[in-house]
């Protein structure tokens, strides 16, 4: 028995809006506000004040060390492990440090959500 | 033919595991296993494996042979940008549950007008960024296979396309996860290997500043293009016939097309406009763009630029959708920093051996095949061979990866954004973008790798890093504010790129300005959204949708 | 519109032409003049009837958060210069809300507003002149005018802002309609489910009582999913549990006699989408493709990927098929209501919130299964899964 192909279908409105070239401007569905309300604007500048700390660590640690690296030649010519001292601070000690100031953000962020009531990640979850 | 495989190789596992790589349950129970959240490490993997493009793994170690140790402030710019992306934008970002940039200007504003703007702006981003992929990708396939560059970018443009259009970016995920580990170890395997051969003294050498650079052997040098070379001492180089030619310390001018062979033990001449090779300003670890004889100027510009840029591009954002929560999402980008520190360690590798081994690709303009010219001429014969191959996979990859999340991410603003079609026609902007991508690489071949891609990074660092940075943490943003703003920022930036790549500028401060526009064009975007939007009221659920952004 | 009502512009002096423009009493007049003569219109008149038209439609967009909204004072303000009056208090049942002009000084609105409600209708002091609002019938305001007005004028003009505000009341009774919809659409899917989940434990509880057991707490997972959520919306992640569980108990039911293949990229996972969108459609396969299947296996395949800025799932089974023109009936409203109630509820929620572009397609034929494709923008402003 040869099969019958299958066909297309969708209701009329889809088919009329899918031939259509251009679709009408989105409907907006309403901006539903928070439950809480006051505390929603605690835990935004509890997190405002975290994230500017780590952005103002962020600017001393790239522009600070290329400062340093363009106050102080004698980097250049000071050799650690037979490798110019300047360079290893380029190309290598940076990226730990800009890891360590991650994560010391994400600890802070956290600990302020925590902080708030908000049941521990693991259970929010579990209940999808 | 190696080399041939091993790309091969790379592209055939990308898409088998783009195709199939989707989880695939039998059972009803495994109904459980396929619904389970991705594992934020694979995550991770996957952002940092779109991330490093060809500017990190082409670009890079030939800025740095070309241009010197200063370079390696991109590399930190690149992974400092995370840091922002981690402190500011990856957490509120997925709980807006925007998918792209267009949408979270939607989500914030309310205003379909101002999410088309952005789409035009994510194209303009994206096409810089696309352009030297493509570059990067037809370098590689010319290296290999000596065909000429455009037949190599030519191709590139019809691989990528027909992946994606065989469904190799179905499982964007693991294919991104894969590419990062595949770049990760092609580049770092032959690095260790190289540090091990090339010998103690070559290691001295490579890393000991100031001492200018030699040609180690009889060496030909290839001037594709017209270059006025600076000789430090009296040399006799064998001309394109072969006859001698003796050549003053001073300023010569070399016609494109000719063909110089300098003499064993010869110093290394330098091309205007750049640095000495291995001279004390080449060893200095700071960026003096445009030689305007501001260092320090130079650096923090391109750290800024990178920084807020990295915050703005469209296809990093894009992928923190992907985690369950903006908490996995934060800690995504975390892990993202981690994989970043690790594979930077290793173009300098590339760039320090290639000021002893391969001095000559600084002259021309062929400093970004170093890291494919590289491990040929330290290990000659068959391992040398195996380990060229290596890397051009793994450049390949990086091309791949990078290029099909850019173009996907192109073709989706396209049909989304601007054209409203009412079926995306997915295919046929994936298509399109590439062509247009491919045309403008044709003639880019000049352009570094890493000053287009800085400059894609100077365009979102004056344009969605204020509209992202405003838009989550002050909630007096309006629409009028953002959308003066976002073209304020897009037309001094793009007006200032363009007009760097296209006139010809003596050095000064006009040209490190125009060279380097972040450092004027982000304050003044920042600025103009802040003062218009003080100037208006914000609608009464703007606040409702920056609390939402913070809720924990 | 945010217009606070501004006293030094009020009508300080009376008699002759107090404005210049065009919307002043005697345009009101001269309107009402030109329909009760019933003389062919001159244009100026013509012009003037427009203005006054456009002027009533601008009264409803004041109106249209109701008498409490912001836009009371531009109304109030609106409403004086319709009727040239020198003062015009627009006041809900609890006293004034929004006040225009200047009253007389010694003037007691609270005393003169308990007299209009106390009546329910037009109260003349001049020059105070007070009129009733209803909205539905019902007394819901009042309207006050200072000046001199005349009588039919101000009925006239009080009925055209309590239909203004009746308008806001139907506009936002409709707002509450289609979210109501929303809900019950939701609600229409769980009886059957609720049905034969019930109907497949019980079944096994002698037979097997600890698949029984274990059936039955899966139930109550789903139950929770289904019913005590909050928000309208689910991740894709979860919505596939919950489908888990639905075809665990099915597949009870059928003695494991379908398999099913799940294919789902990890980037869709966390995409928020209405609830039970994709259980109905895999109900749907199995009651209508699979259960009615002569005697053989089943299979059933569910793949979800990112295309895009869209989000597409795809159901598909290879069971006994549909009539293309059955299934069109469905999706259009038009075929029995018994079968496929799943699949035209999914259809009409996707186009509620999504808009008519993203409903089902279903591609089918008489036996060779059916395959049901669920498009979905990955973001959309206002759909999150709580």
């Amino acid at each position: 028995m040869k099969p019958n192909r299958r066909v297309r279908v969708t209701s009329p409105q889809t088919r009329i809006a899918l031939a259509r070239r251009h679709r009408p401007g989105q409907h907006l569905l309403p901006m539903p506000a928070p439950a809480d309300i006051t505390g929603a604007r605690a835990a935004f500048r509890r997190q405002r004040r975290i994230a500017l700390a780590t952005m103002a660590g962020l600017a001393c640690l790239v522009f600070g060390t290329s400062g340093l690296v363009a106050a102080l030649p004698a980097l250049d010519r000071l050799q650690v492990a037979g490798v110019p001292a300047s360079w290893l601070v380029v190309g290598v000690a940076l990226y730990p440090l800009l890891l360590a100031l991650a994560i010391v953000h994400v600890w802070r962020a956290e600990r302020a959500e925590q902080g708030d009531g908000a049941p521990p990640a693991n259970d929010r979850l579990r209940h999808g | 033919m190696t080399s041939f495989l091993a790309i091969g190789l790379v592209l055939a596992a990308s898409l088998v595991i783009g195709i199939y790589g989707v989880r695939a349950a039998r059972t009803t129970s495994d109904f459980l296993i396929a619904s389970r959240k991705v594992a934020p490490g694979w995550n991770s993997m996957a952002i940092a494996g779109e991330y490093l493009s060809a500017a990190s793994v082409l670009g890079l170690a030939g800025l740095v042979l070309k241009n010197g140790l200063g370079t390696l402030w991109y590399a930190v710019g690149f992974t400092a940008g995370y840091v922002a992306v981690v402190a500011l934008v990856a957490g509120p970002m997925r709980r807006s549950g925007a998918f792209t940039v267009p949408d979270f200007a939607e989500y914030r504003l309310g205003s379909p007008r101002l999410r088309k703007l952005s789409g035009c702006i994510v194209l303009v981003i994206m096409l810089l960024y696309l352009v030297p992929q493509f570059k990067g990708a037809g370098l590689v396939l010319h290296l290999v296979s000596g065909a000429p560059y455009w037949v190599g970018v030519l191709l590139a443009g019809m691989v990528v396309s027909v992946s994606i259009a065989a469904g190799g970016m179905r499982s964007a995920t693991y294919v991104q996860a894969f590419h990062y580990v595949v770049k990760l170890a092609f580049l770092a395997v032959p690095a260790v290997y190289l540090i091990v051969h090339a010998g103690a003294d070559a290691r001295a050498q490579a890393l000991e500043p100031d001492r200018g650079a030699v040609f180690r052997e009889d060496t030909v040098v290839e001037f594709n293009v017209g270059t006025r070379l600076e000789i430090p001492e009296p040399t006799t180089v064998a001309a394109t016939g072969g006859e001698s030619v003796p050549l003053g310390a001073g300023v010569h001018d070399v016609a494109a097309g000719e063909k110089l062979t300098f003499p064993a033990g010869a110093s290394v001449p330098r091309p205007a406009g750049v640095p000495e090779l291995g001279g004390e300003e080449w060893s200095r670890p700071l960026l003096d763009t445009g030689e305007a004889g501001s260092p320090l100027f130079g650096t923090w510009s391109t750290l800024l630029a990178i920084t807020l840029g990295a915050m703005g591009l469209p296809h990093v954002l894009m992928r923190f959708h992907t985690s369950p929560t903006a908490r996995t999402a934060r800690r995504v980008a975390v892990g993202v920093i981690a994989l970043l520190g690790v594979f930077y360690l290793f173009p300098a590798v590339y760039g320090l051996l290639g000021r002893v081994f391969t001095p000559r690709l600084a002259l021309g303009e062929a400093s970004d095949t170093v890291t494919v010219v590289l491990p040929a001429e330290v290990v000659p014969g068959a391992p040398g061979t195996v380990l060229t191959a290596l890397v051009a996979a793994g450049a390949f990859g990086a091309f791949l990866s990078t290029s099909s999340g850019l173009l996907l991410a192109l073709a989706g603003g396209l049909s989304h954004d601007l054209f409203s079609g009412s079926v995306p026609r997915l295919r046929f902007a994936v298509a399109a973008g590439t062509m247009v991508a491919v045309l403008i690489a044709l003639p880019a071949f000049r352009l570094d790798i890493n000053v287009l891609v800085g400059w894609a990074f100077a365009v979102a660092a004056s344009t969605f890093c204020p509209l992202l940075v405003l838009g989550i943490w002050w909630r007096r943003l309006t629409l009028a504010g953002a959308a003066t703003g976002l073209t304020i920022g897009a037309v001094t930036s793009t007006g200032a790129v363009a007009l760097s790549a296209v006139a010809d500028l003596e050095p000064g401060w006009v040209t490190i300005l125009l060279a380097q526009p972040a450092a004027w064009t982000v304050p003044l975007a920042f600025a103009t959204m802040i003062v218009i939007s003080l100037l208006g009221n914000e609608p009464d659920w703007a606040e409702h949708a920056l609390l939402r952004l913070h809720a924990p | 519109m945010r217009a606070a009502a501004a006293p030094d512009r009020g009508p300080a002096a009376s008699g002759g032409p107090r404005y210049t423009d065009p919307v002043v009493t005697g345009w009101l007049g001269r309107t009402r003049r030109l329909f009760q003569d019933g003389r062919p219109a001159v244009q100026a008149d013509r012009r003037s009837a427009v203005a006054v038209l456009k002027e009533a439609r601008k009264l409803d967009g004041d109106l249209q958060d109701g008498l409490h909204g912001r836009g009371t004072p531009s109304a109030a303000r609106r409403l004086a210069r319709l009727l040239g009056a020198d003062a015009v208090v627009l006041a809900g049942l609890d006293g004034p809300v929004a006040e225009y002009g200047t009253l007389p000084p010694d003037t007691d609105v609270g005393a003169l507003l308990a007299q209009v409600y106390g009546r329910g209708g037009v109260i003349r002091q001049p020059p105070l002149f007070a009129a009733p609002l209803f909205v539905a019938e019902e007394l819901a305001g009042c309207l006050v005018v200072g000046g001199d007005i005349a009588q039919d004028e101000l009925s006239e003009v009080a009925g055209l802002a309590s239909d203004s505000l009746d308008h806001a009341e139907l506009r936002r009774s409709r707002e509450r309609i289609a979210a109501a919809d929303l809900r019950s659409l939701r609600a229409q899917i769980s009886p059957h489910f609720v049905h034969n989940a019930l109907a497949a434990i019980a079944a096994l509880i002698h037979a097997e009582p600890d698949r029984a057991r274990e059936l039955l707490s899966d139930f109550a997972d789903y139950l929770r999913y289904s019913f005590s959520s909050a928000g309208d919306y689910a991740t894709v992640a979860t919505e596939l549990q919950a489908t888990q569980t639905y075809l665990e108990l099915q597949r009870a039911r059928f003695r494991d006699r379908f398999h099913v293949t799940v294919r789902i990229a990890p980037e869709v996972l966390p995409v928020a989408i209405p609830f039970l969108v994709v259980q109905p459609i895999v109900e749907n396969a199995v009651r209508h493709g699979l259960e009615q299947k002569p005697g053989g296996e089943g299979q059933i395949s569910v793949s979800g990927v990112g295309e895009g800025p869209l989000c597409v799932i795809e159901i598909e089974d290879d069971g006994v098929g549909m009539d293309p023109e059955f299934a069109r009936a469905v999706l259009a409203g038009t075929g029995p209501p018994a079968n496929g109630v799943g699949l035209a509820n999914v259809d009409r929620r996707l186009r509620t919130v999504y808009g008519p572009e993203y409903g089902l397609v279903i591609e089918t034929a008489p036996g060779n299964g059916t395959k049901v494709v669920i498009r979905t923008p990955r973001f959309m402003r206002g759909v999150v899964a709580d």
